[in-house]
Formats: structure tokens, sequence, C-alpha cells
């Protein structure tokens, strides 16, 4: 079974043609990187798949279910680039928004959200304004709107945006613990090398055409993602 | 709509609550209100003083006889500022979440579009109607503590729900109009267009289809759009003026009133389409 699947997926901007009959399918339990130059077409094939954009043409499902219906978002978690939340909202309240969206009674929030909030080491920025934290702090929060709920899909924009190395090592082992317990996971990025230890396979996007869906083992028998990547980009 | 449904479109609407508590121009208006206000009561009871010759022989103050009474003035401008906060909150609904990048974060979660506009509609109308009770309130204590006489009967509750209703058609009107324009533009388009409409609506209300559409002529038709496609809110205006005073206006009211309830949902259909249909 397939946690995404995306058939033709044509979207333009004006007459700036971002996709271009993009068609791949993410296996469930996989780890996934979609990668490509800046303006590739991989946060805007993300924002079609989430329906936060409208495509001109084609379909997305996610776990069989057509991306308009919102059930098919009932278990994803999604993550942007840089996360961004009401400024005057504290860490907690943040991240009981979330809780109301999920399916669970409002007598877990409160559990839930201390443990999203352990698993980020962001316990102590509690009761703190969201105005009142570093880029890599929100970004952390961001990160632990993640775990809020019950969530096969997660969805992630360039998930080592703001953070330092121990944030990066963190989710890392966040990540491989997802994957280790089935979850699907979505990376767009295009840091080479840490899609290339965490992934299972990526595709590769260059003016909104999927290049190629590989598996990691099949590129690093050819010399490693990195220049792989170089070469098919370059051609 | 099934309860999840309701659930998270309250959810949105709470989140509007909390959001336009913050909202400075919210809080400078609140402060303004309580100046004008007293600047009303003060006013009036000097235009009373001043023509208190009049009302000394057996005639009516001329207030009187134009307005209806002291606390008429008050409400009308208590309207006028009500319509105005409903336009500038409805216009920054939804665009603030655009400016503080949260429209993504809520829109990926599982939540209809619909549910999301209806609870930022619902939550502004909320607040403003918040607004509306407090602001009548501070008046009739004002206007009690200066003249021993306490404004509260049965009209002006009946008018209150009416008034309401106006309310409602301003912040639809504002975030359609927000969805083209930026926050500032929006804000002068939507007060011209609900100042057109209001025109429209007490220059046709009383008279025919057939005149209506007789000698057309560019302002004329320049109303007639917001009359007939926007719910009518000068006409719901008017209701409840002539609720306060007494006397109210010849109107064919299940006919205003099947019109509300169609322009209302098509206004939100329109507004939802628009939506859904935008880059967020």
């Amino acid at each position: 079974m397939y946690a995404i699947e995306a058939t033709g997926i044509f979207k333009n901007y004006g007459r700036t043609k971002a996709i271009l009959g993009l068609s791949l399918s993410v296996k469930k339990g996989s780890c996934f990187g979609l990668i490509g130059p800046n303006g590739a077409g991989k946060t805007t094939f993300l924002k079609g798949l989430l329906d936060l954009v409208p495509v001109d043409a084609g379909q997305f499902k996610i776990f069989s279910i057509d991306k308009a219906d919102p059930i098919s978002r009932r278990k994803v978690a999604f993550l942007s680039e840089k996360f961004s939340f009401y400024p005057y909202y504290t860490v907690y309240n943040t991240l009981k928004f979330y809780c109301n969206f999920r399916q669970m009674p409002e007598t877990d929030y409160s559990k839930a959200i201390e443990a999203a909030m352990a698993k980020l080491d962001i316990t102590a920025l509690k009761d703190r304004k969201l105005n009142q934290l570093s880029k890599g702090q929100l970004q952390r929060v961001g990160i632990a709107s993640l775990f809020i709920g019950e969530i096969d899909l997660f969805l992630i924009d360039e998930p080592f945006y703001g953070l330092d190395p121990i944030g990066i090592k963190d989710l890392k082992i966040l990540l491989a613990s997802l994957t280790a317990a089935g979850k699907t996971i979505f990376i767009n990025s295009h840091i080479l090398s840490e899609i290339e230890q965490m992934c299972d396979e990526v595709g590769i996007i260059n003016n909104g055409v999927l290049l190629e869906q590989i598996s990691i083992s099949d590129v690093k028998s050819r010399g490693g993602l990195e220049d792989y990547f170089y070469n098919l980009i370059k051609k | 709509m099934n309860t999840k449904r309701i659930q998270n479109s309250w959810v949105i609407a709470q989140n509007t609550i909390l959001k336009e508590l913050r909202n400075k121009t919210l809080i400078g208006l609140a402060i303004f209100t309580v100046i004008i206000i007293f600047i009303i009561n003060g006013s009036l009871d000097y235009l009373y003083l001043k023509t208190s010759d009049m009302t000394a022989t057996g005639g009516a103050s001329p207030i009187d006889t134009f307005f209806g009474s002291k606390f008429s003035v008050f409400y009308t401008m208590i309207n006028f500022w009500n319509g105005l906060l409903a336009t500038i909150i409805g216009v920054g609904a939804i665009q603030s979440d655009r400016e503080h990048g949260a429209l993504y974060q809520i829109l990926a979660l599982p939540i209809h579009k619909l549910d999301y506009l209806l609870g930022r509609v619902v939550g502004t109308w909320l607040i403003v109607v918040g607004y509306y009770i407090a602001s009548m309130l501070l008046g009739i204590i004002i206007f009690a503590l200066f003249s021993s006489k306490i404004e509260l009967d049965y009209p002006l509750f009946l008018s209150f729900p009416v008034t309401t209703l106006a309310i409602f058609t301003y912040i639809l009107c504002a975030m359609l109009i927000s969805s083209f324009l930026n926050r500032s533009l929006a804000l002068i388009a939507t007060m011209f267009t609900m100042w057109v409409a209001s025109i429209a609506n007490s220059s046709f209300a009383t008279i025919s289809i057939s005149e209506i559409f007789s000698e057309m002529g560019m302002l004329k038709t320049l109303g007639i759009i917001p009359h007939f496609l926007l719910p009518r809110a000068g006409t719901i205006n008017n209701i409840a003026s002539g609720i306060l005073k007494d006397s109210l206006p010849p109107l064919n009211y299940p006919l205003e009133a099947t019109h509300f309830l169609l322009s209302t949902a098509l206004l939100i259909f329109i507004n939802y389409k628009i939506f859904s249909a935008q880059e967020k």
C-alpha cells in the first residue's frame, strides 16, 4: 500500500511552470526524500499534496484517499520550512491548538503535549510565547507539533532549517525512531548527506520534472547521492 | 455537518476571538468609543439646553423631531462604529493568518476549508457582537448617570438581534474583498461597497421592481448590483432603527428575509470557492 500517490501533476504559477506531469508514489513505512535544486518544485509538490495550493491537473492520494477530502490528512503531520504560528501563543497553547484537530479526547491533551515537549527537550519553554523564542527553538516547537496525536505520515519541508548541530542530531534520532516504528516520512530537502543517511528512497526533481525515483541502495552502489544528483541535474 | 466539523469550526472561532482580543485596533476603537459616548452625551445635553426655549413652549426639541431621541443618536453612532469594526476585523481575519504564516499550518490539519472559513466568520461576528453589547451597556450607564433615565426597554432588545445580522453581512463582504486586496485597500473598498449598498437599500427598499429598473443610469446600475446580490445591511439597519423608534419601514418582510438568507448563502459560497481556489 502507498502512503502517497501522485499521478500526472501539473501546476503553473501564471506563466511559470512549477510542476510538469509529475507522478510518484511513496510506500507506506518508508522514508522518502524529494531532492532538487532551489525552485525545482519540491515545496509546490508538498503544498499540492496537502491541498494548500490548487493544482492544474493530476491527482494526489494520501493513504488511497483523495487529497481534497480532509480525512486524508487525519493521520498526517506537516512541518513547513520555517515553522511559524501566532507570536503571542505560548509553546503549550500552540501544541494544544494541534491537539484540537487530532483524534484524541480532551483529557489526553496535557499528556500528549508534555510528551511532545519532552521529546524535543522544550519542556522548560512551555510558558514562553513564540515571539520570545530563537529560530532554532521555534523550529523545535514545530517539530514537537508533529508528535501530537497518532500520526502515520510525516511531511517535512527542509527539516534541518534553523537547527544547531545538536538539534539536527536529535531530529535524526527522532526520525529514525519513527521509521523503525513503521511510520512513513516524506522529506523535502537539498541537504543530500542527511537524505542519504536517513532515507530508503529518493525522488530527484528539477524544473518541475521528476528525473528519477531510485532507492538509496542503488544510489550508493553508483557512487553516492551527491555525485549521482550532480550528474543527473547537470546532464 | 458532523460533530467533529462543528468542533473544528468552534476551535477556529475561539482562536479568532483570542486573536482579536490582542488586536491593537480593537483596543483603540474601544477607548475611542468611550470618548465618543461622552462627546455625544455632552453635545446632546448642550443642544437640548440651547433648544430649551422651544420645548418650554410645548414644542418638541429639534433633536427629538429629527432623531427620535437622544439615545437614537447614540444608537446610530454605535451602529456605525460596529459596521466599521466588523469591516476592520473582517478584512484581517484571514489576512493575519497569512501574515503570521499560520494558514499553512492550520489548513494542513484535517480541517475542511469551509469549516475554517465559517469558524473565522463566527469568531469575528461574536467579537463584534460582544463589543456591540459592551458599548451599548456603557452608553446606557453613562446616559443613565447624566439623565437619571435608564434607556433599557424592549425595543432595544428587539433591535439588537436584527443589527447583528447587518454585522454578519459586513464581515462576509470584508472577507470576500480581502481575498483580492491588501488590508488597507480592502478596508476602503469594503466601506465604499457597503456605503453604496446602504444608499441603494434605502433608495430601493420601498419601490417596486419595475420602478427600480426604469430609467437606468450608471449610478443606478452601481446601486442595483449590491442591492440584489448582497445581503441588505442598509435595510437591516433601517429595520433595527425602526424597531427602536417604533415605526417600522413599510417592507415586504417575508421577501426581505428570503433575500437575506439566499444572498448570505451565496456570499458564503463565493467566499469559500475563492478561498479554495487561492494559493494559501
